[in-house]
């Protein structure tokens, strides 16, 4: 098995659907992996597994959710304990937990638009940063219910991925407004709730999510308003950092920039927004649960 | 069974009489008391079990939403009812998932869940199961839990509440009022701020005087004033929401911002009957208007004059709240959203 294979198999399955996540897309990369590269023990599946890990994290995608989307199915799919005779039967076991644990992640981003339909109002005003599909498809599903609401979306610089977003609210007939990064505490007095989604959630309750999230938490902390994170449960990472410099540089930057050694001066793609912010109202939607932080 | 899956099938002709008994007891006064009326409440939906004529757990549970859903229409404001049926409705499928020899620590997926028991979430069951004898077992059990959360609540009166403290109350409370009984040879000062019913907080202040406890009866003006002298608030509530947050008396949000500012500890007493997994956002809650007489008496000259709101509740976010008492023991707010996956299932958190 190759690196580039690997890496083929991968940016095949972002490319072609437009609307899976990161993580899930990595997902089904090791499924694929199993499924194709016959191995005749644990061992060598194990290893295979994770030079397919290693290879995707050189994508120059963000590594955040691969990482902990591949985490998690090591740690459940192959990890758990198998007593069984032939290794076919393991394998088979293995791919058929893997199918389970896919289509669940699948329905999570339908569960969790779900969940969040009544912390939008009729009439509000929402603050949102750069693009986010699990907040597109509350606020979608929020516009089927009938609700009306203002969306702002920022711009989100260096990418502008906030144009995206503005472009397909409006396209499902949300009133939609484009704003400066900078903009951020000049909007925030008119804004009623601030909806993010994020790439992953760190052990203490902390979020790691586009650059700019940081600074407008703070601002609709000093404001008082409400932050809702709307996150799929495979983003949870086992990652504990204690400020932003602690964040693995990986997680930060595309590979692309590490491998040029420029990430010095390079503005961090993501970046940590820190726990301490807005505790009160900082609400996980879990696709199954709704947690308090 | 998703909660907004169609129309559930209506319920026989008794039951629906019965359903507009209990909401007309509690419309007219006749039944008061939250603890009252959970126990009333369990008691109509054990007769409605009692009296189903399928015993398969789906009528049973379909039976139990449909009273639901009619008392949660008629008072929306009672949230203690709602919860009552969430939790009979948890006890049945608890029992479907002993039958089907399911784990019955389920509540919700976790991510292991996911992936080891997924194939089996859903199991059918042989029909002719009789399930209502394991029920009544759970209702009766339920009941004994309500019968004992106040006393199970002031048992914990001596661990809060200590020799010469100032305590600070709002209102009148019931359970507070036991609470502060309970404290024994403790013997804590008591400040009585004045809720809305001025009448009730002043015979509540009589009451505990006549046991020993020193009263003093305040103006609700006076809070800001005395909190930095106060050891403690401890307040009872309507209502405890899933975030931690608290539905309590109007007139309870400038308490406890006084009690933050001078970080004054606290102490919400909020039995588990009164968790409610409803978020802070579902604002028709908050909104309800009680008669305005409270706020100025209908004998006033300006009451002819001028149009008065009186806000029946306040909510107050759970960054005010230092610890809740449930009959449990204590739990700090973040910890809330786990007592509501103990108590409920989340299938049930809309009825």
């Amino acid at each position: 098995m190759k690196k580039e294979e690997v890496q083929e198999i991968f940016l095949k399955i972002l490319r072609e659907e437009e609307d899976v996540s990161v993580g899930v897309a990595a997902i089904k990369t090791l499924l694929t992996v199993i499924e194709n590269y016959k191995v005749a023990t644990v061992r060598e599946l194990d290893l295979n597994l994770q030079l397919a890990v290693d290879a995707m994290r050189h994508c120059d995608q963000p590594v955040t959710a691969i990482s902990s989307g591949c985490e998690l199915f090591m740690r459940f799919i192959t990890f758990a304990k198998l007593d069984v005779k032939s290794f076919e039967e393991c394998e088979q076991i293995m791919l058929q937990r893997g199918r389970i644990f896919l289509d669940t992640l699948l329905e999570a981003r339908g569960k969790v638009a779900k969940q969040s339909l009544p912390f939008i109002s009729d009439g509000c005003k929402i603050l949102t940063h750069s693009r986010s599909r699990v907040v597109l498809a509350a606020m979608l599903e929020a516009v089927k219910a009938n609700k009306r609401f203002q969306v702002f979306v920022t711009y989100s610089s260096p990418d502008n991925s906030g144009k995206r977003m503005h472009k397909e609210l409006v396209a499902a007939g949300i009133e939609a407004t484009l704003i400066l990064d900078s903009a951020v505490g000049y909007i925030m007095e008119q804004v009623d709730i601030v909806m993010i989604g994020a790439e992953g959630i760190t052990e203490s309750g902390g979020i790691i999510n586009k650059i700019g999230t940081y600074c407008l938490a703070m601002s609709a902390s000093e404001l008082k308003r409400p932050v809702y994170v709307l996150t799929e449960s495979f983003k949870f990472s086992r990652i504990y950092p204690l400020n932003q410099q602690d964040i693995p540089i990986e997680f930060k930057y595309l590979s692309s920039v590490i491998a040029s050694g420029g990430f010095g001066e390079a503005t961090p793609f993501s970046g940590l927004y820190t726990p301490c912010i807005h505790y009160s109202t900082l609400y996980r939607f879990g696709h199954f649960d709704t947690f308090r932080r | 069974m998703s909660p907004l899956e169609g129309n559930l099938q209506d319920l026989d002709e008794k039951s629906i009489e019965n359903i507009v008994k209990f909401v007309s007891d509690i419309r007219t006064g006749k039944l008061q008391g939250s603890n009252k009326i959970a126990v009333a409440t369990v008691t109509l939906l054990e007769q409605i079990i009692t009296d189903a004529s399928n015993t398969s757990a789906l009528f049973l549970v379909n039976a139990v939403r449909a009273t639901g859903r009619r008392i949660t229409k008629a008072l929306p404001h009672e949230l203690i009812a709602a919860n009552m049926v969430r939790r009979v409705l948890r006890a049945i499928r608890d029992e479907q998932r002993a039958l089907a020899n399911q784990s019955s620590e389920y509540s919700g997926d976790s991510l292991q869940r996911l992936v080891l028991a997924a194939p089996s979430r859903r199991a059918t069951l042989p029909s002719h199961h009789d399930l209502r004898e394991p029920i009544r077992d759970h209702i009766a059990e339920l009941l004994g839990e309500l019968e004992a959360s106040t006393s199970a609540i002031c048992g914990q009166a001596k661990e809060h509440i200590h020799t010469d403290e100032l305590i600070l109350t709002y209102g009148s409370s019931n359970l507070v009022e036991k609470f502060l009984k309970a404290s024994g040879t403790n013997k804590p000062k008591l400040l009585l701020v004045e809720g809305p019913q001025h009448s009730e907080s002043a015979a509540m202040a009589t009451r505990l005087s006549s046991q020993g406890v020193s009263v003093t009866l305040v103006n609700g003006a006076a809070v800001g004033a005395l909190m930095p002298r106060v050891n403690k608030v401890v307040i009872g509530v309507r209502s405890t929401l899933a975030g931690g947050a608290v539905l309590g008396e109007a007139g309870l949000l400038a308490v406890t911002t006084a009690a933050r500012h001078y970080s004054v500890p606290v102490v919400v007493l909020s039995p588990l009957y009164k968790l409610s997994p409803l978020h802070s956002c579902d604002h028709t809650h908050f909104n309800a208007l009680a008669p305005p007489y409270t706020a100025m008496p209908y004998m006033s000259g300006e009451s002819a004059l001028t149009q008065v709101y009186a806000p029946m509740c306040d909510f107050v976010p759970p960054d005010h709240v230092t610890l809740f008492i449930t009959n449990l023991g204590g739990s700090s707010p973040s910890y809330i959203y786990r007592l509501l996956s103990e108590l409920y299932d989340p299938n049930d958190y809309q009825i």
